[in-house]
Parts: C-alpha cells; sequence; structure tokens
C-alpha cells in the first residue's frame, strides 16, 4: 500500500513553500472521535462501564464533541453493540455534543429513542472503498442517508455529513488510510473550498504514515477550524495491522496550545482520560505526549 | 560510540556522500582525522544550564573548546557542521528565548561552521515556536545555512518542520527509524524518523535523492537487530501491511 505514494499527485511545491503561518484560526473545535471511531476499531473488547467511564473522564476535559457510539447493527460491527446502553448511562455535561452514528433510519430511530441529539452520517469519496465497506455505491449510500437526513431535520436533529445537499451542517474529511501529505491536503481542500464554505469543513486525518500533525497544520493555515482526533489515538489500521490509526487527541491540543489556539480542552485532564482507556488496554499509548508524561524523569 | 575508529575505517564509503564525526575537542579531532573523517561536527547549547550539565562549562567556553577544532579543520580544509540544542525549550530552564539561540549560531559561524543545525533537544517545539525561533536566527544569518533537527517527543516533529520549510530551511536531519529515545523521558520518543520525513517530502513533490524502500530496509534492518518496533510510522504501515 505504501508504494501507492508515488503515483500521488505531484503538488506545486511553491504554492505550498510560501504558506504563511500567521493565518490561523483563533479557535479550534476538537471533535473527539475515539469512543467510537475508536474503540470500534480496537481488537480488545471493551466493556460497557469502560466506554462509560472514559466518555465521563473525556467529558470533563472542555472537549466540545465527544462522538459517543454508532447505531449500527451488532452483527456487523459488535464493538458497539452496547449503543442503547453506553448512551443511556453517560454523564452528559450541559454545553457538550454527544453525536452518534446512524448508518440508516433504523438505526437513527434507535439513536433518538436513546436519547441523542445530534446524528452522523457517512460516504466514501471511493466508489471501491464504499462497496468494500457499506456493499453499495456512493450515490446509493446517499439516497439511504437522504431517509435518516429527512427524519432528522423533522426533529431538528443537526446531521454532519460528507454531502451537505442532504442538510449536513459539518463536512468531516477523512484520510482514511492517513497516506495523505500536506501538499495532497492542499489540493484537495482547494477544491472542496471552491464547492463549500470553509467554515463547514474539518479534517479527520489518521497518522498512519505519520502525517497527521503536518496535514493538520496546513488545514488549519488554510482556514479550517474543527479537527477530528481520538484520545491516545484510539483505533488502528484495519489495512495494516500493527500501523496507526487516528491521530492522537493529546498531541492535536499539544500543538494548537503552543499555536496560541483557543480549544476549551483542559490537556491534564485529556491525559488522564488517555491514561485511563490506555490502561485498561494493556497498551502503551499512540500518543507522543501521553508518553512523554508517562516517561518524564523530570 | 567507542568504537568510532573501527567503525570509519571498516564502512564502505560511497562516492559522493558525506560521512561527518562528531569531535567534542582537538583530540577527538585528530584521532578522527587519522581514522580517515573528511568532515566534522561540533555543539553548543542555548541554554546555559543544559550546556553546564551536558558537557560540564559554560556556552562561552564549549565555544573557545571548539575554536581550536575549527582552527585545525580550517588548517586541513575540513568543513565543520554545527549542531545548537534546546532551541525550543530546554529540560532544566524552559523556555528558550529566540535570540538566544541566534547568539550561539552566529558564534559558531564565525569559528568557521558552514552549516548550523538547530535542534529541538527535548522535543517540545511546536510550529509557533519553531517560526518565532526561526524569523530570530534569520535576521543574524542567511537560511541557506540553516538546518533543523528535530524530536518527536511530543509528536511535533513533521509539523514543525513543514514549518521550517515554508520558511527557507532546506536542510533536514532525520534518524533512520527514529533511532534514538529521549534521555530526559525514558520511553518517550527522540528523533523523528527519516522515512517520515522522506514520506512527507515526497509527497509535497519536493526532490531529496533518497530511494525510500531502501531506506524502509535499513529501517527494517536495524529495527530487527534492536528487537522492538520501529518508531517510524511508515516502516510500521509497510511491516503491518496486509495489501
Amino acid at each position: 500500500m505504501y508504494s501507492t505514494v508515488h503515483r500521488l499527485l505531484r503538488i506545486n511545491t511553491h504554492r505550498v513553500r510560501h504558506l504563511s503561518a500567521s493565518c490561523l484560526p483563533e479557535k479550534v473545535k476538537i471533535v473527539e472521535v475515539g469512543p467510537r471511531d475508536g474503540l470500534q476499531n480496537e481488537k480488545t473488547p471493551v466493556p460497557t462501564e469502560v466506554k462509560v467511564q472514559l466518555i465521563n473522564k473525556l467529558s470533563e476535559t472542555g472537549l466540545p464533541v465527544i462522538e459517543t457510539t454508532s447505531f449500527v447493527s451488532p452483527k456487523w460491527v459488535p464493538q458497539m453493540a452496547d449503543h442503547v446502553t453506553v448512551m443511556r448511562r453517560i454523564n452528559r455535561v450541559p454545553g457538550v455534543i454527544y453525536p452518534v452514528l446512524t448508518p440508516n433510519l433504523l438505526g437513527f430511530q434507535s439513536a433518538v429513542e436513546a436519547g441523542a441529539t445530534e446524528v452522523s452520517i457517512f460516504g466514501a469519496a471511493s466508489e471501491t472503498f464504499s462497496k468494500k465497506n457499506i456493499n453499495c455505491t456512493i450515490d446509493e449510500s446517499v439516497e439511504r442517508f437522504r431517509e435518516v437526513c429527512e427524519a432528522a431535520a423533522e426533529r431538528k436533529i443537526p446531521v454532519a455529513v460528507k454531502l451537505k445537499e442532504l442538510g449536513a451542517y459539518e463536512i468531516s474529511l477523512g484520510d482514511t488510510i492517513g497516506v495523505g501529505t500536506p501538499g495532497s491536503m492542499l489540493a484537495m481542500l482547494e477544491e472542496v473550498k471552491t464547492r463549500l464554505p470553509v467554515s463547514c469543513l474539518a479534517v479527520h486525518c489518521h497518522d498512519t504514515y505519520g502525517q497527521a500533525l503536518a496535514n493538520i497544520l496546513i488545514a488549519l493555515q488554510n482556514g479550517v477550524s474543527v479537527v477530528d482526533a481520538s484520545v491516545s489515538g484510539l483505533g488502528g489500521c484495519p489495512y495494516a495491522p500493527g500501523a496507526a490509526g487516528n491521530v492522537a487527541t493529546e498531541d492535536v491540543v499539544y500543538m494548537l496550545n503552543g499555536l496560541g489556539i483557543h480549544t476549551g480542552v483542559n490537556l491534564d485532564k485529556l491525559l488522564d482520560a488517555g491514561q485511563y482507556i490506555s490502561e485498561f488496554l494493556g497498551r502503551k499509548p499512540a500518543s507522543k505526549v501521553l508518553q512523554a508524561k508517562l516517561g518524564s524523569k523530570l
């Protein structure tokens, strides 16, 4: 897979080299995807109580959005089978949003019954990925989500989706296999920005090739102010076992703090949440900041 | 590094590749030249406390110590590269002022170094502090003589390198498979992995002359010997890939 690097678009490096670092947003909204995207991709099954604890700890950090669970059939995603219980048992902190994934109308209805007040749906930019991942074409998936969006609109429930025309308020652009570099991120964003306002765009970078923070930086330099991340980098890469997956929220917050960008997140509390789940999973956290904290002699 | 003479003598030196060695004093320099070295490196810290704790003398004293090395090197027309440590933070002093970095960089350049490698020794820097430091150093030295040596202790290395590139830097230090941990935080990351740097530069269309596949082979070789997971994400992805 890494050999596809050499076939990637050659980017106009002149443009990339002359970007000013001073055009950064003042505030960034971090969307925490660890409890859903992260735990969904962890081999070790995580008990409901641990999920609830993790979400409760994350709720204390100042993170404005915590993607809680997925209302998908347990047959397909057994890791998220306890979605109703998790939804009902977490302590929901006022002001924090707890979106859930809803792949179809049935899942949406179940989510609403369980108390969901925001939902997410998804589409792929690649037809082959769409067919292999959810067994339908991109257009078919859009139609499937149309029902969800209509039902959501009736209940005034915000929907985050890849296709804004269905009624999504935010589009999270995911580098699913982490192959992107700042050059391809820039080219992609420039194209998307010709069709959608940058204020509705988020980036969801995977760190499979170590490029996530650099990709996020260039996105910030180009107007993006919403970043998805996963506490302690929860969630590996299903396409390359042992490889990294989601970018670690702690490392993103560390960078944003250093850039003087306001996130509202308390890094120490976030590190506590990361330490909690890493200890439970019995493995070294994928967050470099957390590794440094745990290892520090000073 | 006790086997420095033997290593120097036994490696196959490929024409066109430079093989610098660290020479902390005149004795080391002479021994290096005898063993066949044709380029040497010296180093100084941007933090007085780090200098005292690391090499037991002040910054100015270390500069004087290197003056001898540089004069001897100049006589033999041997190029000298200089490293500055703690440019974005010190494990003892905390924040380090960009002016302090510029001061020591200038002193090392005046000794005759052709390149100054600015090192974020404990990896605490972020693109903001990297930019501020570079902007100050660039008021005193041409950017063409600057290199960045980023540590990935807090995962910031590639972002810091990117902003350095955006600001004119075109020399980047890196370590195959991220060899070298952090002596100040055991278990924490150290050097940035060369494979990950090359991956980013390839994606940016920037020419490096490096064959990434061969680099990955070298990284796999040393990681297997050390019996540990490589610190390079690109190598981890290669080793783990099902596709």
